[in-house]
């Protein structure tokens, strides 16, 4: 089919035919079109180089107008000038050294400022550091007197109180003083009394012993009397009795001459001298009187003194 | 079997020049923005190849417009981006017309009633499958485009992207298959009348009157118009004009678009 298709007209015919339209249509303008384009692209390309390049011109203008502006006045007496200008120059430039210098100065000043004010800074912070801590003292101390008052109050109160109690104590201790005075008075008039009374009974007492002595002395001196009427029926050498009479004779050689040769009991009675002893004649009692004036009732039994009583 | 290498090549590598320009009441700057020129092949579709005329022009169109998709027009008539360049070419043209062909470009005003929105490549793409799909059930009604792997449609629709023949055709002869004596099982064609886009002439045409005996482009014209005189008229198929007495098999095998169509332009003399 193919070898006959290729054999027929109508294929070569096609075949021509679509070569020619592709020579017309497509080879022809291929590359022109090519070439249009890529010159359109470098067109492009241009225009915006174009663009730049325009914008740069401008700006070199504008900057070239500047520099006319400044350049304007070189010509004439422009040696003069120049000179004059340099001196200018120079001037400002020593102008500008010495201002260095300053500036120099001026910057280890404000060095030497700012490490001073460092410091200062520092012992300002110190400062407000110990103003700080007296203020919390000071606070403390605050808080502590109000504490004290408050004891203080207290303490007042309780003052009132007890000099309340004590006002009302001494008002009871007056009528208790007054009541003491009383009571001694009291006292007094009875003790007095009592001596009134005591100072009877003693003289009654006295009385008593007086009489009792004398009674004893009257009966002593009856029984003395009678003995020395019946002395002659009493002889010691009678014999009546010849061994009573010898022992008797060997203790005692006569009654009336018997004194103590030594101390069987003895104790302090009285301050000073020991005036009178006595036994009582009833009961086992030992009274004695001293130059303290005082008689003493001696218990003999219980060896302590018994009572006392004194003209005082 | 599409096997005429030579003129399959032929066909492929039909290119056209166009030069664009934008609308002169569309001009927005006193300066009237250079044309735009550019080969496009005869067998891909607008929207593929005007990425560079957009960004061309659209910085002098209105522009409140910009955002607005453009739209090419050809004295006057709108173009269908559906239809192949060369296709366009030939039934607004014809043969024998002034080269370049000049083009105006538009932002504003969009033709709704005429022309269909194309907002991305994608719907190009959508469009030329079921096209493909279309004309592989008038020839085969097997379905052989069905049966094809994804990798196969994306590796036909980038064969005529990036313009590569080799591509293209390594799926493309898978179409073109069919019986040695039957042919295919009807002819898939569109007929256009002059510039009526609109009414596309389509009838089923079998390729074998009987076994053994084709039919031609001249039978096939006479079935369609049977009214109108042979030599009253011209058939432009890829810029070309077959002599009568081509078998329509043949035509139909090699010089058919990438969609599949054979595509005549009918002009009277």
């Amino acid at each position: 089919m193919n070898v006959r298709h290729a054999e027929s007209p109508w294929r070569e015919n096609i075949l021509l035919q679509l070569n020619a339209r592709n020579k017309l249509q497509n080879h022809s303008f291929q590359e022109l079109i090519s070439c249009h384009n890529r010159i359109f692209e470098s067109a492009t390309a241009l225009r915006s180089e174009n663009l730049q390049l325009s914008i740069r011109n401008e700006q070199l203008r504008q900057e070239g107008a500047e520099l006319m502006l400044k350049g304007v006045p070189v010509d004439g007496k422009a040696a003069d000038r120049i000179q004059t200008l340099e001196q200018k120059l120079h001037k400002k430039q020593e102008e500008l050294t010495d201002l260095l210098r300053g500036k120099a100065e001026n910057a280890q000043a404000l060095v030497e400022l700012n490490r001073r004010l460092n410091e200062k800074e520092k012992l300002l912070a110190l400062r407000d550091q110990g103003l700080m801590e007296a203020g919390e003292r000071e606070l403390h101390l605050k808080e502590k007197l109000l504490d004290t008052d408050a004891r203080c109050t207290e303490l007042q109160a309780s003052n009132d109180t007890l000099k309340d109690e004590h006002y009302a104590l001494h008002l009871a201790f007056e009528a208790l003083q007054d009541k003491l005075r009383k009571a001694q008075e009291e006292n007094a008039v009875l003790v007095e009394k009592l001596m009134k009374i005591k100072a009877k009974d003693a003289e009654k007492l006295n009385e008593e012993n007086d009489n009792f002595v004398r009674k004893k002395q009257a009966r002593v001196a009856q029984e003395l009397e009678d003995a020395a009427k019946d002395t002659g029926s009493i002889s010691p050498d009678r014999g009546s009795f010849p061994g009573v009479e010898r022992d008797i004779g060997a203790v005692m050689p006569s009654i009336g001459t018997c004194l103590p040769q030594r101390v069987v009991l003895r104790f302090d009675a009285h301050d000073g001298e020991v005036n009178a002893v006595r036994w009582s004649p009833v009961d086992r009692i030992v009274a004695t009187g001293g130059q303290d004036r005082k008689v003493k009732l001696w218990d003999i039994s219980k060896v302590f003194w018994d009572h006392f009583f004194g003209t005082k | 079997m599409a096997s005429d290498r030579e003129v399959l090549r032929q066909v492929w590598e039909g290119k056209l020049p166009v030069c664009f320009s934008l609308a002169e009441e569309e001009l927005q700057d006193l300066q009237t923005p250079d044309p735009f020129y550019l080969m496009v092949p005869r067998l891909t579709y607008f929207p593929l190849v005007t990425d560079k005329v957009k960004r061309h022009f659209i910085k002098h169109a209105h522009p409140e417009k910009q955002e607005a998709e453009m739209w090419l027009d050809y004295n006057g008539t709108p173009l269908k981006w559906q239809y192949p360049i060369g296709v366009l070419f030939d039934s607004l043209l014809g043969a024998d017309a002034t080269l370049p062909w000049n083009i105006t470009v538009r932002f504003d005003r969009f033709p709704e009633k005429e022309l269909l929105k194309c907002p991305s490549r994608d719907v190009v793409e959508s469009h030329f499958m079921s096209c493909i799909k279309e004309a592989d059930v008038l020839k085969h009604r097997t379905h052989v485009a069905t049966a094809m792997q994804k990798k196969e449609h994306y590796q036909l629709w980038q064969g005529l992207q990036n313009d590569k023949f080799d591509q293209f055709w390594s799926i493309n002869k898978k179409l073109m298959e069919c019986n040695r004596n039957e042919g295919f099982k009807h002819i898939p064609y569109r007929c256009h009348k002059g510039d009526q886009f609109s009414l596309p002439l389509q009838r089923l045409v079998k390729p074998f009157e009987e076994p053994d005996c084709q039919k031609t482009l001249g039978d096939l014209i006479h079935f369609l118009l049977p009214s109108d005189d042979e030599k009253s008229l011209k058939v432009i198929i890829q810029g070309v004009e077959p002599s009568w007495d081509t078998p329509l098999q043949w035509l139909s095998e090699h010089l058919s678009h990438p969609d599949n169509f054979l595509h005549l332009s009918l002009h009277s003399i």
